[in-house]
């Protein structure tokens, strides 16, 4: 997310209780390649539902607040 | 100048006024926001601190014994740890530097959510100032 660094969301997301993955992912050249540090990844599964995906985009909405300003 | 015991004390008690982790994450990355801006030209390779997942620069000055510090983070959460980490050492005796014992990132457990890479990132952030402050004190500071 442009402007955002992948390990803020991570650490902010966490304290509202949503689990995602950050870094490279052990992909360092295709970050290279993309002149990224790293990626945020939310990796769903067949026990994630419906309020875990509102939850999920309600928390990054919340962390771009508390980044953004 | 207080001391750094005192400005642990003032930053503790800064934090216990915060009801949830959102708002003392939200404290902290103000702290970031808030830390004087580092020079752009002092953001280069050999004040990159290793040891961290996220990009820290620190340019440490000694000047009659006293550490003087610029730091800078890509990072909000570490730039906020590392405007903690201003307030308690910049400007003091490398002495009382060298000899901090920095409880307050333990007290606060802000970093208990934090995974122990990033942990790790601080303690090497605290043993980079603390070496600079064995070179400042063995330049007679």
């Amino acid at each position: 997310m442009n402007g955002i660094q992948h390990y803020d969301m991570g650490v902010l997301l966490d304290t509202m209780g949503i689990a995602v993955r950050t870094g490279q992912h052990c992909t360092q050249p295709i970050m290279d390649a993309l002149h990224i540090s790293g990626t945020v990844r939310a990796s769903l599964a067949l026990y994630n539902d419906r309020e875990d995906l509102e939850n999920l985009a309600n928390g990054v909405r919340r962390v771009i607040k508390m980044l953004k300003r | 100048m207080p001391g750094i015991q005192e400005l642990q004390k003032d930053l503790s008690d800064d934090f216990a006024l915060l009801a949830n982790w959102e708002e003392k994450y939200e404290y902290l990355i103000e702290m970031g926001m808030d830390m004087p801006a580092m020079k752009p030209e002092s953001k280069v390779d050999e004040n990159l601190v290793k040891g961290c997942q996220s990009s820290v620069w620190f340019d440490v000055k000694c000047q009659d014994g006293i550490i003087f510090f610029e730091a800078d983070s890509d990072s909000l959460v570490v730039k906020g740890m590392v405007a903690m980490l201003h307030k308690l050492l910049n400007n003091q005796p490398a002495k009382e530097v060298l000899e901090a014992e920095l409880s307050v990132f333990e007290e606060l457990g802000l970093w208990r959510h934090i995974s122990s890479q990033r942990s790790n990132g601080l303690t090497a952030m605290v043993a980079h100032l603390k070496a600079e402050a064995v070179d400042c004190l063995a330049k007679g500071g």
